[in-house]
């Protein structure tokens, strides 16, 4: 099957003579969910912005279902539609005057008729559950109102691929909550669904695939269970391992469970320790 | 400084068009700084006063909190009037400062409680538009009236970013409070000097970041934006031509009264 988003051997240089990028390479499927994970500084949202074309690589290539993004301004037309990217602190994101205004900006970039933009505002803070806060201006939202609205914001745009910087960080745990069975959502709805995180737990249980970063490069892209079993891997990119992983390979020594398939979250090991 | 740019969200009036508001404050500041008489000035303050808050629905205390934003420069200004520098003394007080005299005369002082009158009478026919119409409103308005878009896109973006600075500036200085930055007034100053260049590359910084998150959605150098503003029913239009008939019916019988 043809990946629907490919980066090969990315390489960004900001003006200051930060390597951002140095030939970052991954795949994606269609559909799939995909868990970025690196220190701070190991390139993950200037990634996002090179995959969505607001930076232009100085090296390498992205590629939308097999053709190369051309930076001309079709082409970025076409992959800000096809791509969508939800920015880690919703403030620089949102500057509307209104929520709606803000969430009808990405439609009406796109050239969408007056109808079809009211439609998709209505069903995107539908989706996020904010539709009560449509009249109300940016800065008289809670920050777990902002962030909703801004990936309401993006969702507006109907891209196939979501970037999510961080999209848990800082909130709190009902939020958090909240922000997960919207990302189940949109999976459901087939939206392939690409993440940062430092959240090795919910990386591990939620993702398909892990991605791990460190200095601009990808150095390793796989299944959780292969990342998180390679203690190298993990030591080498200051990651740490999920606990749910440790307390099932513990048990396994003991000899209490016996090495089947994984439990990739609490409530499977905990099923796993009933049936034993 | 939220606090006023949440009055007019919670304005009654915030359903009623723009455009009425604007003509009705617009008219009502217009004929009072055209017409110059005091007990016209007294009126409009009456009318602002009460537009405010019987109309907009603005608790007294934040109307009373508002006014006195500009009352001391106000004040100061009449106060500016009502005292002349002349070579000679002159009306029924004069103190004589190197060899001049700052005298107060009877007129002066009249002249100057009708200059301030009127400033706190226009004063409040604005604060009346502006505790009854939010900014998206205010924007919508604009558009109307044919101003370029640039200089109203100009203008969002500014509005937008007032308050992430604010913002910004209010966490920076809470945090240097935290750690004894305004201790002496030495210190103080030396804080205020790094809030003040830090919110600035802040926002540039924050600027750079906001185009980014623009272009991933399209943007293009216009943005395209609607300001949702329904017509206004011709009943409420009638009322404020009503209103504006009744004003300048008034002034003219002031004015004959007067002359």
């Amino acid at each position: 099957m043809q990946p629907i988003l490919e980066v090969q051997g990315l390489n960004y240089v900001y003006p200051d003579g930060t390597k951002a990028l140095n030939g970052a390479s991954l795949k994606v499927e269609r559909g799939q969910k995909i868990a970025i994970l690196g220190a701070n500084g190991s390139g993950k949202s200037t990634l996002f912005l090179c995959i969505n074309g607001v930076l232009k690589p100085s090296g390498g290539r992205v590629l939308l279902e097999g053709d190369p993004v051309k930076y001309d301004k079709k082409g970025l037309l076409a992959v800000r539609k096809e791509v969508g990217v939800v920015f880690q602190d919703p403030e620089t994101q949102l500057f509307c005057m209104s929520v709606a205004e803000e969430v009808a900006f990405g439609p009406r970039n796109l050239g969408c008729s007056h109808q079809e933009t009211e439609q998709r505002v209505q069903d995107s803070l539908n989706m996020v559950d904010a539709q009560a806060l449509s009249q109300k201006p940016p800065h008289f939202l809670s920050y777990g109102q902002k962030k909703r609205v801004s990936v309401a914001a993006v969702l507006s745009m109907k891209p196939q691929v979501l970037l999510l910087d961080e999209p848990t960080s800082a909130l709190d745990p009902a939020h958090t909550e909240q922000m997960n069975r919207l990302l189940d959502e949109l999976c459901s709805q087939g939206i392939t669904l690409i993440l940062s995180t430092h959240d090795v737990d919910f990386a591990y249980g939620w993702a398909d695939q892990i991605v791990v970063m460190k200095e601009g490069k990808v150095l390793r892209q796989g299944s959780p269970d292969n990342i998180f079993t390679d203690d190298r891997l993990l030591l080498q990119s200051h990651l740490s391992k999920p606990a749910v992983l440790r307390v099932y390979q513990k048990l396994c020594k003991k000899g209490i469970l016996s090495k089947k398939e994984w439990p990739h979250t609490i409530a499977e090991l905990e099923e796993r320790l009933e049936s034993c | 400084m939220i606090w006023m740019d949440r009055l007019a969200d919670d304005s009654r009036l915030k359903g009623l068009s723009p455009a009425i508001k604007g003509v009705l404050s617009m008219f009502t500041l217009l004929l009072c700084l055209g017409v110059d008489s005091t007990p016209f000035s007294l009126l409009v303050l009456l009318i602002g006063t009460i537009s405010c808050t019987a109309g907009a629905g603005l608790s007294v205390k934040y109307y009373v909190k508002l006014l006195c934003i500009p009352f001391w420069f106000i004040l100061i200004g009449a106060l500016a009037v009502a005292v002349n520098i002349t070579p000679q003394p002159a009306g029924f007080f004069s103190l004589p400062v190197l060899g001049y005299y700052l005298c107060i005369s009877k007129a002066a002082i009249w002249q100057a409680a009708g200059l301030f009158l009127k400033s706190l009478a226009c004063v409040s026919c604005v604060y009346f538009f502006y505790v009854s119409t939010p900014m998206p409103q205010v924007f919508g308005l604009l558009q109307r009236m044919h101003l370029p878009a640039i200089l109203i896109e100009m203008m969002m973006m500014i509005y937008r970013f007032i308050f992430i600075l604010l913002r910004i500036a209010e966490d920076m200085s809470i945090s240097q409070k935290s750690r004894l930055g305004n201790q002496t007034f030495g210190s103080s100053f030396r804080s205020l000097s790094i809030l003040a260049s830090s919110v600035f590359v802040k926002a540039l910084q924050k600027s750079t970041d906001v185009l980014n998150a623009m272009e991933s959605r399209g943007y293009d150098g216009a943005i395209r934006y609607n300001t949702g503003l329904q017509k206004s029913l011709p009943q409420y239009w009638a009322v404020t031509a009503g209103y504006c008939m009744f004003l300048v019916l008034l002034v003219l019988l002031i004015k004959g009264l007067g002359g």
